[in-house]
């Protein structure tokens, strides 16, 4: 009796232990890994490489592992979706229903004899990295053992749940593309595998939330024209809608013992860059260690060197120039990096406010701006001295309202009238070019820029210099072809040049 | 006995040298760093910037600088090669290279308005400096002004009739446009000056497919464009477009 219920209670602790470990296990998958360079699909390195380390992930003691035979049609999908075709949003609900919680996806290049390969588990409900490893080897079996035996180590339950937890509340960023900016880069093909390790790399860091790049090949590798000296522009857009708040792209060129990487940051919801930098190494050797230096210093910028800026103004919409640049209209919510800054609030009919501000790395500075209304006293009361024919009175009451509005777009207005003036009521051909330069130099988008051009034309035909008349007759019909000042001068100068 | 001592010792030493420490990652970007700071690119840099302290007056300097910054630019460090053709432009105010210079950094760093103001002045001084009349045509299609980009992108080709890379940006401007002849012309134009310029064939390849209907050509380009870069970044992309056309 006492050997039946000891052998009972024996058996029950077992069914226990069992149906415990079961309800504990998270359920992995591996992928075929996508190879980057000819040399490396002429080889099947992909393939291999994934056959190795699923090999060594199915002896995984406390998670399920899905053979990648029982996925096919899953892996068909996704590598459609990693070429840049089909619809992610389908793929990830096919995961879903596989009950699958992690994929291991990755990528192989090879150069010459060596090989970059990169491993990176991700989360597939939102295909953020949860754990990465990459090697650089001579075969591909070396470099899956030391990422099999990083595994090991760095990626335990603990770990993924550690690493769910922190990254909820971190900055979400991607890795978009990296150009190959001259002849040597495109005919080595390093552009392709930096973006990866170093997709890896900022996979591996604590304090910023990388997402797979796998999942967004869709925007990265669209079907778009190739433009030189431009790149990356349009795809902000397809990050942020994705939630991904920063894009990382930059461009490898390659001289005789120099690669040398430029890299950016920008914020997909602003679509402008905040953090810029530039590195050299002098061989291959140097990339991996590169990239784990980017990754850190992004990270960096990210979290301890970039704030935000809000700014709000009274009344709305008022044009925002931040440290000399445009930065769109009020209400404006702005990444930038830490530090002082110059402001200035520009709206129609109000006068211009120039402000400086401080601002604190990870956090929001919030500043609202109140404009003056412009008075039109000044500028009615020049009109009317010009109504009445009084040139000189005209031309100081003009000078005190540009004095006093200095700063606001509307007083090019004022400008334009005075120039006009001087040139063909006080026949001051040398003031009325100062004062139309000063126009153009001074209010480069204001209404009046074609007149000012055309003021400065008929100014030079006084002065008898007709070198310059032509210089700026050209200006003036390559840039405003189609203003009626533009009509205007073709009348009096017989013509385009 | 002694066998087994020479044995011993063999692993001893053998142990030793395995566990003999390795190279830190910040060790080895050190020594890389060092390799590429004696490249023959930074050693012209070096030697520029060495003339620089015995320029005889401003023009010289501005002259010296403006180079620099063009090598900086060449590298891709355009922070620095901003800085330097800030330098060019002050020592002489009257340099179009000088502003061109700073205008193409400006427009790298997103500076558009900055960057507008420079290479207008670029090209006030000197109408027919045809790089500046190019950055101009880039400064107009990242704001989507395509038709004006078209006509600076036709000035800086009327100006140097071998500049590929306008030919190549007209091509794609006039592509976006829907000006398919045109578009189609123009990357001809580039064909013939650079014939081995990869991503003329990928955008050949987008015109034919999607403004000129021609899906034999497109597939044609596209697979040009795989032959003169194997190892491009989308090359998977581009395989599944060609299957597409084929089929």
């Amino acid at each position: 009796m006492k050997k039946l219920i000891t052998t009972i209670i024996i058996i029950c602790m077992f069914a226990g232990l069992s149906l415990l470990s079961d309800e504990e296990k998270i359920c992995f998958a591996v992928t075929p890994f996508i190879p980057l360079t000819e040399s490396a699909e002429a080889e099947n390195a992909g393939t291999n490489a994934a056959s190795i380390l699923e090999n060594s992930f199915s002896s995984g003691k406390w998670f399920e592992f899905r053979k990648s035979g029982e996925l096919q049609s899953f892996i068909d999908d996704l590598s459609l979706a990693q070429a840049g075709i089909g619809d992610e949003n389908a793929l990830l609900a096919k995961g879903k229903s596989l009950q699958i919680k992690y994929l291991t996806v990755g990528s192989v290049a090879k150069f010459g004899n060596h090989y970059e390969i990169d491993s990176r588990s991700v989360n597939i409900d939102n295909w953020g990295i949860m754990h990465s490893s990459g090697c650089s080897a001579i075969d591909v079996e070396s470099a899956c053992n030391f990422i099999n035996k990083d595994v090991e180590i760095t990626l335990t339950r603990e770990d993924l749940e550690k690493k769910e937890k922190e990254t909820a509340n971190l900055p979400i960023i991607a890795v978009s593309r990296f150009e190959e900016g001259n002849l040597k880069a495109q005919n080595a093909g390093y552009g392709g595998a930096f973006s990866e390790v170093l997709n890896s790399e900022l996979g591996a860091r604590s304090k910023i939330a990388a997402v797979e790049r796998t999942h967004l090949k869709s925007v990265i590798d669209a079907k778009e024209i190739e433009m030189c000296g431009i790149y990356g522009s349009g795809t902000d857009k397809a990050f942020s809608e994705r939630g991904i708040q920063y894009r990382v792209d930059g461009e490898i060129k390659i001289f005789p013992s120099s690669i040398c990487i430029r890299y950016k940051v920008n914020s997909t919801t602003e679509e402008r860059t905040i953090y810029m930098g530039f590195s050299e190494i002098g061989s291959l050797n140097g990339i991996r260690p590169l990239a784990r230096k980017i990754a850190q210093e992004i990270e960096d910028a990210i979290n301890n060197k970039i704030g935000t800026l809000q700014i709000q103004t009274q009344p709305s919409s008022a044009d925002i120039v931040i440290d000399g640049q445009p930065s769109g209209k009020s209400p404006l919510l702005v990444s930038l990096v830490k530090g002082e800054h110059s402001i200035r609030a520009s709206f129609q009919g109000y006068e211009s406010a120039d402000i400086s501000i401080v601002l604190e790395p990870a956090r929001v500075t919030e500043k609202i701006i109140k404009l003056e209304k412009i008075s039109t006293e000044l500028y009615d009361q020049a009109v009317n001295l010009e109504q009445r024919k009084n040139w000189e009175g005209a031309v100081a009451k003009y000078d005190e309202y540009i004095n006093r509005y200095n700063t606001s777009g509307d007083v090019n207005r004022a400008v334009y009238r005075k120039g006009h003036i001087q040139l063909l009521y006080l026949n001051d051909a040398q003031a009325a070019l100062a004062t139309f330069e000063s126009l153009v130099k001074r209010y480069p988008d204001s209404e009046t820029r074609a007149e000012a051009y055309f003021g400065m034309a008929r100014s030079y035909k006084s002065l008898k210099d007709n070198e310059n008349l032509k210089s700026i007759l050209e200006i003036l019909y390559q840039k405003y072809p189609n203003e009626l000042a533009t009509e205007e001068a073709g009348y009096v100068f017989g013509g385009r040049y | 006995m002694h066998r087994v001592i020479t044995i011993m010792m063999s692993i001893l030493i053998l142990s030793l040298v395995s566990c003999s420490k390795k190279k830190s990652v910040e060790d080895m970007l050190k020594d890389e760093t060092k390799i590429a700071e004696n490249a023959d690119i930074n050693k012209k840099l070096s030697e520029l910037k060495t003339k620089l302290s015995s320029a005889k007056d401003d023009f010289e300097r501005s002259e010296i600088h403006g180079q620099i910054s063009e090598i900086e630019f060449q590298k891709g460090d355009i922070i620095s090669s901003r800085k330097s053709a800030n330098e060019a432009v002050k020592f002489y105010p009257q340099s179009a290279f000088a502003h061109y210079a700073l205008g193409k950094s400006l427009l790298i760093e997103s500076r558009l308005s900055e960057a507008e103001t420079e290479l207008n002045t670029a090209v006030s001084i000197d109408q027919k400096h045809a790089p500046s009349w190019y950055e101009l045509g880039n400064l107009n299609y990242i704001r989507k002004n395509y038709t004006n980009a078209v006509t600076m992108y036709q000035r800086a080709v009327s100006l140097n009739k071998n500049f590929y890379e306008a030919y190549n940006n007209l091509g794609s401007t006039l592509y976006v446009l829907k000006k398919g002849k045109e578009s189609e012309q123009a990357f001809l134009k580039v064909q013939s000056i650079k014939s081995d310029f990869a991503p003329l064939y990928k955008n050949m390849g987008l015109l034919y497919e999607r403004v000129l209907n021609d899906k034999e050509k497109a597939a044609a380009s596209y697979k040009e464009y795989l032959k003169r870069r194997p190892n491009a970044p989308e090359r998977a992309a581009v395989k599944f477009w060609i299957k597409a056309l084929e089929n």
